[in-house]
């Protein structure tokens, strides 16, 4: 019998996959001065990029949280040079924001998860330092995943103590009309070492009991934003505006927003909703764009 | 057999240590129509034995293995009682704080991986008037020791422990608890017959054992590697009921 269980721990193997390829990439920023803002200038000083995983220097789109059209912050959009994650692909994303520095992480496209021709499991492993002073944006395009495929995407932030943060993240059960394959995400954020919010879920074929009434139900989309903010005026209560979406204080300089969706187009207004009922600076209330996000 | 009879009480739903007065989210549940009938009892069981039930199930098991340090110290004294009862106190105060701060560890763990105020709040609760209740039934001096406001799964995984239970038994004692808590509870939220809730949960008989096996592994391996198998749903209808004005039972 095929065994459709993720791995529990996938020791990063940087010289090979279970059978795919594998990738490495990074961006790393610093501070540089003083910019025309007054304000303390970023600049990127450490970009790998390795098919299909292209970090690209970008510029300002759309509405951005928390830093919004601020001219001296480092951008960087994540590009995928070539299909993939396919089965058995091994990708490794390394984040650094150094200290004082702050860098806003974007993605050109969403992550389409595909089994490859056997299916094995894939990965995606992003590993995140945020050092004193630091701050990161990262807004990424969801992952969607695709019949047939097991993919575990793993993302460890590890925040120096006065770091902030704000990660969005949108998982799609299978494309339009598909049966979705099996996706394990997992966000470990911490501070200082300790556990801040740490988040696991495993849906489609492989995970047990995740389309039921005390999970995600029938939604198709999985979504949360966690929001670290070392000087607080965070809500320090819920809000929960719809049965399917929650803001949810962890403590008194961060919350997460938790929601679900029919299908991404209702996952993402859901988000978008509880953001901008935080109001701003991480959220704002937005009509249609041209410009995607 | 001891430990046999010590699990056969703890898992027993008659132990007065709180837990009747919550339906783990299905009074919400139901009241959102997310479960209507009992197929929908059946999966909101199943839903909740593999996300909560098994992570609670696993952070019971590092509370058992965490409490090592102050057992062994406790029946130190026991094999050597010429020892000088300075150097025994000193040693017995050292594990209690070692012992206290592994869980507080764990509990902060735990309560990352809880990202709904009313279910840390309820855990917390649980857990207080576990301890309570047990320092009564079985008093032990490390039910004495324990940090205040543990959440409930570490207080369970202090308890199997203090009973002889072993950890796996203890896993298997909060999964057992996780669906008959519910499932008892639906008898009295809607139309179904105590037959059918006890049907549901003997179908999930493998789920559990499998959960269980799975949840002791993890309890007893690095504790920040538990997975948190998050319930976005349980945890909505945790903050939808504590807003609820009418309800039957607390959670």
């Amino acid at each position: 019998m095929f065994d459709s269980s993720l791995p529990e721990t996938w020791a990063l193997n940087p010289t090979g996959s279970a059978s795919g390829m594998t990738c490495r990439a990074s961006v790393a920023t610093s501070t540089d001065g003083t910019g025309s803002s007054g304000r303390t200038r970023s600049r990127i000083d450490g970009l790998r990029r390795q098919a299909p995983l292209v970090p690209r220097p970008t510029g300002a789109s759309g509405f951005e949280p928390f830093v919004d059209g601020d001219p001296d912050i480092a951008r960087v959009a994540l590009t995928t040079a070539a299909a993939g994650p396919l089965g058995g692909d091994h990708y490794i994303f390394d984040v650094h924001v150094g200290a004082g520095s702050t860098l806003l992480l974007r993605e050109v496209s969403a992550t389409l998860v595909l089994p490859g021709a056997h299916g094995d499991p894939s990965l995606m492993h992003c590993r995140v330092t945020v050092e004193s002073g630091g701050t990161l944006i990262w807004v990424p395009e969801p992952v969607i995943a695709a019949q047939g495929c097991h993919h575990t995407h793993r993302v460890d932030i590890d925040l120096a103590e006065d770091a902030r943060l704000f990660y969005r993240e949108e998982l799609l059960l299978g494309r339009h009309g598909e049966e979705p394959g099996s996706l394990s995400s997992r966000l470990n954020v911490r501070r200082g070492g300790r556990a801040l919010s740490i988040q696991r879920f495993d849906l489609g074929p492989a995970g047990k009991g995740f389309d039921t009434p005390s999970v995600v139900g029938g939604a198709l989309g999985v979504g949360s934003v966690v929001i670290v903010e070392p000087d607080g005026g965070l809500p320090d209560a819920t809000a929960i505006a719809d049965p399917k979406s929650a803001l949810l204080p962890i403590d008194d300089t961060c919350v997460q927003v938790n929601s679900l969706g029919d299908d991404g187009l209702a996952l993402r207004k859901r988000l978008d909703a509880a953001l901008a009922a935080l109001g701003e600076p991480w959220g704002r209330e937005t009509g249609w764009s041209a410009v995607p996000r | 057999m001891r430990s046999r009879s010590a699990l056969l009480v703890l898992a027993d739903g008659r132990l007065p240590t709180g837990g009747y007065a919550h339906s783990a989210g299905l009074e919400q549940a139901i009241r959102q129509g997310w479960v209507t009938e009992i197929g929908g009892l059946r999966d909101f069981l199943r839903g909740r034995l593999h996300t909560t039930g098994l992570m609670n199930a696993a952070f019971a098991v590092a509370a058992w293995n965490a409490v090592d340090e102050f057992m062994l110290a406790e029946a130190a004294p026991a094999r050597s009682s010429n020892a000088e009862s300075t150097s025994e106190s000193t040693s017995g105060t050292a594990s209690t704080t070692s012992t206290a701060e592994a869980l507080l560890t764990l509990n902060a763990e735990l309560i990352a991986r809880t990202p709904s105020p009313a279910l840390r709040r309820i855990g917390a609760w649980l857990g207080t008037l576990m301890l309570r209740s047990m320092r009564s039934i079985h008093p032990h001096p490390l039910l004495e020791t324990l940090p205040k406001d543990l959440q409930q799964p570490l207080v369970y995984g202090a308890v199997g422990r203090v009973l002889g239970l072993s950890d796996a038994d203890t896993a298997a004692t909060i999964l057992h608890e996780a669906v008959t808590g519910p499932a008892t509870a639906a008898v009295k939220l809607m139309h179904i017959d105590p037959f059918q809730a006890h049907g549901a949960i003997i179908d999930l008989a493998a789920d559990l054992d499998e959960a269980a096996e799975r949840a002791t592994d993890f309890g007893r391996g690095d504790p920040a590697e538990i997975p948190a198998l998050s319930a976005p749903l349980s945890d909505f209808a945790a903050e939808l009921h504590e807003g609820d004005n009418v309800r039957l039972f607390a959670s």
